[in-house]
C-alpha cells in the first residue's frame, strides 16, 4: 500500500491529509476533518488540475502583455508545459476580453482566454 | 487653470475600491461623479494580478484580476462617470477642495460636495523591518515585482529568495517559477504562513518550493547586485539565533513582508487614523471624522479579499450620496468594541443602524472552534460557527436592523471570538 | 560602450582633478574662475559616489573641532564662506542652527565622583556651556548663546527632557552634499571644465620628479597638474604617483532617516549632545538627531573603523547602536517613519587631520586628503586653500573676464506654486506627467535631469537629481517608470538601466513573451 501526502486547501484547519493507495485505488484517507477534506484528497490523487494564468506578448498594444486564462482546470503535471507554450504566442493588439488566445491547449480540450481587453496604442 | 469644479463626489483612486464607490455614488443619486486615477488606465492593481481566485463572493465565480475588473471598468465607461486619467491629487483640504495635476489640463481645482477616499496601500519596504546590509540592486517588494514581470515583461531576478509569506510573496513564487526563474525558498518570520493554505499548496507545494518557517533575512551581500542573503532562525521574541545563520546565494531578494494603507492626503485633509487599521476612523457609511469625507477599501486598512473590497466602497458611494442629498447623520457616534480575541474592526464607529452592516475584523492569535459574534446592546445580532481562525484571515459580520436585536438606535456594538461552546 | 563614457579624453588638460566628490568638484570649480582646462575624473558612474553621497549634510561651525588643527581653521573659514560659495547654484543652504543639549548624561551622577550635586549642577548648567562659548570664541566662531533648560525646550519644544541646558550654534547650517557637488561640477562645465565618470585612474606618468600625465583604464592624458581629492582612494592614488606618504583608513558612519512629513512636526535645528572630551567614543564627532537640507529627520552617525574601502553596509548592531545613543535626544519620535538607512565612509589618515598640500617629492602633484567631517562645511576653504597653491604652481592669478557666475538650477515641481506648474505644462505637457508620487516628481525633470550639463544615467543619479524614489515607498511606484524614462532617453533597452553604473542592472533580461526580441 502506498501513501501520499496533502494539505486541505478548503478551509482555514488546513488539516494534513494522508491518502492510502493500493494500485491506484483509494483504499482510506485520513487526517481529515470533514467529508470534503477526503474528496479533495482523492482528487488531488486521481486527477489534480489547476488553472493556467500567465501572460502572451501583444504587439502594438498600450501595454506589451497581455493576461491571460485557461477557460478550465488543466492537469497539474501540463502547467508549466501550458506556460512554455503560450510564451511563444504573439497577439496584435487590440484584444477583447474572452477571446480565445490559444486552442485546445496540449489537448487538454481547454481553451485559454484573454482575461481583460487590451487597447491598440 | 480654470474656475474650479464643483461635481457632487470625487473619488480618489480608481483601483476596485474606487470603481464600486462611483458607480454605487453614481447609481444612488448623484449626477455629477468624478473619478480621479493617477496611472493611464482603470484598475489599480488587478491588471497585474493575473492570477485566479477573485469574485467568489461578489459574482459567485472565480476569476483572475484583469477578468474582475473589467466588470467594473466596463460599467463606468459606459457611464456618465468623469473619469480622469494620468491625474495626480496634490492636495486634499478638510473643506474637500482638491488640487490635481495632468498634462492635458495643467493644475486642477475642484470644490466637490463630497469625498471618497480609495487610495488603496502601498508595500512595506526593507527599511521598515530593517534588514540590515548592502543596498545593492536587487531588493524589490513583492508587488513591484508582480508588476515588473506582469506588465513591464522584465524579470527583476533568476534566481529568488522570498521573504515573507504573505499571498503577494506565495504568488509571486509560483510566477517567478513558471516564468523560468529558480525560487530558493520562502522565509517566514512567524511560525505559520502568512498567506491562505490555498497559495501555500498550489504556489509552493506545486513547485517543491521549501517554506522556512521562524526564519528571518538578517543581510543582503552584494554591494552592486545582490550576491547572497543571510538567513537565520529566530527564537521566541522572534530575534535571529546566530548560530543558525546562513548564506543563501541568490540575485533578488523579494519582500512580502506587509502592506500599509495609504493616507497621505486623509492626513493633509485632516482625517483621525486608527492606530490598528492604519486607515481612517470611519462609521457605518464609511465616512470619516471630517464631514463629507469617506472612504473605502485598503485605505481603511488591509483586506485579504477583493469582493470585500467593493462591498465596503459601495457602502462608501451610497454613503456620500446619502450625505449630499441628505445631509450628515447627527447622531452621536458609539464605538465598535472588539471583544474577545479580536484586535482590529473596521468600521470603528456606529451612528445609525438602518440598513445592513458589514463589520470586519482580525482575531488577535489563532484559536480552534470557535464562535463569532456581534452583540448590539448585548444581544446577538451575528453568531458564527468557525472550525479555526487566524490572524491572517480577516473575519466579517452582517448585522441587519431588522434582526430583533438591531434596531435604528444604538447604544453599544461589541465583536467578540468566543469558544465554540460559550 | 558604457553610459557617461562616450566621449573621449582629452589628449592633454592644465589640471586634472581625481575624485568627483564634494572636494573635487569645489576645487575644480575654482580652477575654472582662472583657466578652463580642467579635467574632473572618477571611477564610478557619477559624481558624489563616495563618501559626497551619504553624509549627513552639515555645515558645522567648527565649534566640534579641536583647537590649533587645520581641520577648525578651515572649518571656521569654509562656514564663513558658504553663502558666498552656494551663491547662484541654485541650490538651497539654510543656517537652521545646532542646538547643543547638555543633559544628565554629559555628566552621570556616578561618573561626578565626590563632586558636590551642587557642584555638578552648576558644571553642567553654567560651566558647560560658559566654557562651549569661550571656546567657540576662541576659534573664532560668533554668535553662540547659552541656553536655559526652559530656552532649551522653547527652541525644540521635543527635545529630551533629560537637557538641562544648551548652546545654541547660528552659524551651523544644511545643504545637501550630492546636490551641491552636481551643482559645482555643472557650474565647473558651463565655465569650461570637462567631467568623464565611469574612469578609473590607474597610474601616473612622472618624470624628472614632475607630473606629465595621468593614466586611466580609457587612455591618458598630459598635464603639469594633478589634484587628488580621491577620498578613501586617496592615499593609493598618491602612491600611485610617489606622491604619498599617508594612510587612509576608512571609517564607516551609518544613519537611519525619517519621513519628512513626520519630521517637520517634531524638530527645525539640529540636536546634538555634549560630550565630554573623555566620553567622546571615537575620533569622529557625536552625531545626533538633524534633519536632512530636503527635511528628512537623520540620527546618526555611528563611527565604526572597517577594513574595506567600499564597506557601506549597516550592520544589526550599528541600527541598534543608533537607537540607543541617539533616538533619546527626540523621544517620541514615532519610529515606524523610518524610511531609510545608509551609511558611508569617512576618510581619515591616521593623524585625523586635513593633509592638504603640494608634494615635496613630484612636482605639480597636490594631495587634498584625510577630509571627513567636518570636510563638507571645509570645502570652500580647502577650495581657496587648494588654488593658493595651484597659483604657486603656475596657474594665473588673474580672474577670467568670460567667467559665469551662474549656475541655473532646473525647477523642482514640488517646490512651485501652482501658477509657475500651470505654466511649465502648457509650455511642455511633460511637466503634468507625475512619475514619483511620495516625492511629487514630474516626468520632465526626471528628463531633463538626464539630459544635464552631467547627465544622471542611472536610478541612483536620477534619484540624487530628482529624489524619485526617496520617499517613504522607496521606488516601489516609480521604479520601473524611471527605468523606462532612462532607456527611451538614452536610445537603450530597459534590461540595461543600472542602479548606479556597471555591475547594478536593475532587471535580469525579460520575460518569456520577449523570447523573440524586443520588437
Amino acid at each position: 500500500m502506498n501513501k501520499h501526502s496533502f494539505v486541505c486547501i478548503n478551509c482555514p484547519l488546513s488539516c494534513s491529509l494522508e491518502l492510502s493507495e493500493e494500485n491506484g485505488e483509494v483504499v482510506e484517507v485520513t487526517g481529515n476533518e470533514c467529508k470534503i477534506g477526503a474528496r479533495y484528497a482523492e482528487e488531488e490523487f486521481k486527477d489534480p488540475r489547476r488553472m493556467v494564468t500567465t501572460t502572451v506578448r501583444a504587439k502594438g498594444g498600450a501595454l506589451p502583455l497581455l493576461p491571460v486564462v485557461s477557460s478550465a482546470p488543466i492537469p497539474k503535471r501540463l502547467v508549466r508545459e501550458a506556460v512554455r507554450v503560450l510564451g511563444d504566442v504573439v497577439l496584435e493588439a487590440p484584444v477583447d476580453e474572452g477571446q480565445v488566445v490559444y486552442r485546445d491547449i496540449l489537448d487538454t480540450g481547454v481553451d485559454v482566454i484573454s482575461s481583460r481587453k487590451l487597447e491598440a496604442e | 487653470m480654470d474656475a474650479a469644479r464643483r461635481p457632487d463626489a470625487v473619488v480618489i483612486g480608481a483601483g476596485p475600491a474606487g470603481l464600486g464607490a462611483a458607480l454605487s455614488a453614481r447609481e444612488a443619486g448623484l449626477a455629477d461623479v468624478m473619478l480621479i486615477e493617477r496611472d493611464f488606465e482603470l484598475g489599480g492593481i488587478l491588471p497585474q494580478c493575473i492570477h485566479d481566485g477573485f469574485g467568489s463572493i461578489v459574482f459567485d465565480e472565480v476569476l483572475t484580476g484583469p477578468q474582475y475588473a473589467q466588470r467594473y471598468i466596463d460599467r463606468v465607461e459606459r457611464s456618465d462617470i468623469d473619469i480622469k486619467l494620468n491625474t495626480m491629487v496634490l492636495d486634499l483640504a478638510p473643506d474637500h477642495r482638491i488640487v490635481a495635476v495632468n498634462s492635458r489640463e495643467g493644475i486642477i481645482e475642484i470644490e466637490p460636495r463630497s469625498v471618497i477616499l480609495a487610495m488603496g496601500c502601498r508595500e512595506r519596504t526593507r527599511h521598515q523591518i530593517m534588514i540590515p546590509g548592502y543596498r545593492p540592486a536587487g531588493v524589490i517588494c513583492a508587488g513591484a515585482a508582480q508588476r515588473d514581470i506582469n506588465i513591464v515583461g522584465v524579470m527583476p531576478g533568476r534566481r529568488v529568495v522570498i521573504l515573507g509569506s504573505g499571498d503577494i510573496g506565495l504568488i509571486m513564487a509560483r510566477r517567478f517559477t513558471l516564468e523560468g526563474a529558480e525560487v530558493e525558498g520562502v522565509y517566514e518570520i512567524m511560525d505559520q504562513p502568512g498567506g491562505l493554505t490555498r497559495n501555500v499548496v498550489q504556489c509552493l507545494h506545486d513547485y517543491d518550493i521549501p517554506m522556512h518557517l521562524s526564519h528571518t533575512a538578517t543581510f543582503i551581500h552584494g554591494r552592486k547586485r545582490v550576491e547572497a542573503v543571510s538567513v537565520a532562525e529566530v527564537d521566541d521574541d522572534l530575534k535571529p539565533i546566530r548560530e543558525t545563520e546562513r548564506k543563501i546565494p541568490c540575485d533578488v531578494l523579494v519582500l512580502s513582508v506587509g502592506l500599509i494603507p495609504e493616507n497621505e492626503l486623509s492626513k493633509m485633509a485632516g482625517v483621525a487614523l486608527d492606530p490598528v487599521t492604519g486607515g481612517p476612523v470611519v462609521d457605518e457609511r464609511m465616512h470619516t471624522s471630517v464631514e463629507g469625507i469617506f472612504a473605502c477599501g485598503n485605505v481603511v486598512g488591509v483586506f485579504d479579499l477583493v469582493d470585500y473590497v467593493t462591498r465596503s466602497s459601495e457602502v462608501a458611494g451610497r454613503g456620500a450620496a446619502e450625505y449630499v442629498l441628505e445631509g450628515a447623520r447627527r447622531e452621536p457616534p458609539i464605538r465598535v468594541v472588539p471583544g474577545r480575541n479580536v484586535f482590529f474592526v473596521m468600521p470603528q464607529l456606529v451612528r445609525r443602524l438602518d440598513r445592513d452592516m458589514d463589520i470586519y475584523f482580525r482575531v488577535e492569535r489563532r484559536e480552534r472552534d470557535v464562535r463569532a459574534k456581534v452583540l448590539v446592546d448585548g444581544a446577538e445580532a451575528y453568531d458564527h460557527k468557525a472550525r479555526m481562525v487566524r490572524p491572517p484571515e480577516m473575519l466579517h459580520a452582517t448585522i441587519s436592523p431588522s434582526d430583533p436585536a438591531g434596531g435604528v438606535g444604538v447604544g453599544a456594538v461589541e465583536v467578540k471570538v468566543v469558544p465554540g461552546d460559550e | 560602450m558604457k553610459p557617461g563614457c562616450k566621449r573621449p579624453l582629452p589628449p592633454s588638460a592644465g589640471v586634472v582633478v581625481v575624485g568627483a566628490g564634494v572636494i573635487g568638484c569645489s576645487i575644480a570649480r575654482e580652477v575654472t574662475r582662472y583657466t578652463s582646462g580642467v579635467v574632473i575624473l572618477d571611477k564610478e558612474s557619477d559624481v558624489a559616489c563616495g563618501t559626497s553621497k551619504a553624509n549627513n549634510a552639515e555645515v558645522h561651525s567648527g565649534i566640534g573641532e579641536d583647537a590649533g588643527t587645520l581641520k577648525q581653521k578651515l572649518n571656521v573659514r569654509g562656514n564663513y564662506l558658504y553663502g558666498e560659495f552656494v551663491a547662484d547654484l541654485g541650490i538651497e543652504f539654510k543656517r537652521q542652527g545646532l542646538l547643543i543639549v547638555v543633559t544628565q548624561r554629559t555628566l552621570p551622577r556616578e561618573e561626578a565622583g565626590d563632586m558636590s550635586e551642587r557642584d555638578r549642577d552648576d558644571l553642567l548648567r553654567r560651566k558647560i556651556p560658559e566654557g562651549i562659548i569661550a571656546y567657540g570664541e576662541n576659534a573664532g566662531i560668533h554668535g553662540l548663546r547659552v541656553l536655559t533648560r526652559e530656552e532649551v525646550f522653547r527652541t525644540e519644544p521635543n527635545v529630551t527632557r533629560e537637557a538641562v541646558a544648551g548652546v545654541f550654534d547660528p552659524t551651523y547650517g544644511l545643504v545637501s552634499p550630492y546636490k551641491l557637488t552636481i551643482a559645482l561640477a555643472e557650474h565647473a562645465v558651463i565655465n569650461g571644465a570637462q567631467v568623464f565618470t565611469n574612469t578609473e585612474v590607474t597610474g601616473f606618468r612622472v618624470e624628472d620628479s614632475r607630473v606629465r600625465a595621468v593614466i586611466t583604464d580609457r587612455g591618458e592624458i598630459e598635464t603639469p597638474l594633478i589634484v587628488n581629492a580621491a577620498g578613501v582612494f586617496a592615499d593609493e592614488v598618491a602612491d600611485m604617483a610617489g606622491a604619498g606618504g599617508f594612510e587612509i583608513h576608512a571609517r564607516k558612519g551609518a544613519t537611519l532617516l525619517f519621513d519628512r512629513e513626520v519630521t517637520s512636526e517634531y524638530v527645525h535645528s539640529s540636536v546634538a549632545e555634549f560630550r565630554l572630551p573623555g566620553q567622546r567614543k571615537s575620533q569622529s564627532k557625536g552625531g545626533g538627531a538633524m534633519p536632512t537640507a530636503e527635511g528628512n529627520l537623520q540620527l546618526g552617525p555611528t563611527a565604526v573603523e572597517v577594513d574595506d574601502k567600499y564597506d557601506t553596509s549597516i550592520s544589526a548592531e550599528e541600527i541598534e547602536e543608533i537607537f540607543e545613543r541617539f533616538y533619546y535626544l527626540l523621544p517620541g519620535f514615532p519610529k515606524e517613519a523610518l524610511i531609510s538607512a545608509f551609511s558611508g565612509l569617512r576618510a581619515p589618515t591616521r593623524e585625523e587631520d586635513f593633509v592638504i598640500g603640494a608634494s615635496n617629492e613630484v612636482e605639480g602633484f597636490v594631495n587634498v586628503a584625510g577630509i571627513q567631517s567636518p570636510g563638507l562645511a571645509s570645502a570652500p576653504a580647502i577650495a581657496e586653500m587648494v588654488m593658493g597653491i595651484l597659483h604657486d604652481l603656475g596657474i594665473p592669478r588673474k580672474e577670467r573676464t568670460d567667467f559665469d557666475p551662474r549656475r541655473p538650477a532646473p525647477p523642482r515641481f514640488y517646490e512651485l506654486d501652482n501658477r509657475e506648474r500651470d505654466r511649465l505644462i502648457a509650455e511642455d505637457p511633460r511637466w503634468g506627467n507625475i512619475i514619483c508620487r511620495c516625492e511629487t516628481v514630474s516626468e520632465m525633470e526626471v528628463i531633463k535631469a538626464i539630459h544635464s550639463i552631467v547627465p544622471a544615467t542611472n536610478m541612483d543619479a536620477v534619484k540624487r537629481r530628482t529624489r524619485t524614489g526617496m520617499g517613504r515607498c522607496q521606488g516601489g511606484f516609480c521604479g520601473d517608470r524611471v527605468a523606462s524614462i532612462l532607456a527611451r532617453e538614452l536610445g537603450m533597452p530597459i534590461t540595461g538601466i543600472t542602479k548606479d553604473g556597471e555591475g547594478s542592472p536593475v532587471y535580469l533580461g525579460r520575460t518569456k513573451g520577449f523570447a523573440g526580441g524586443e520588437e
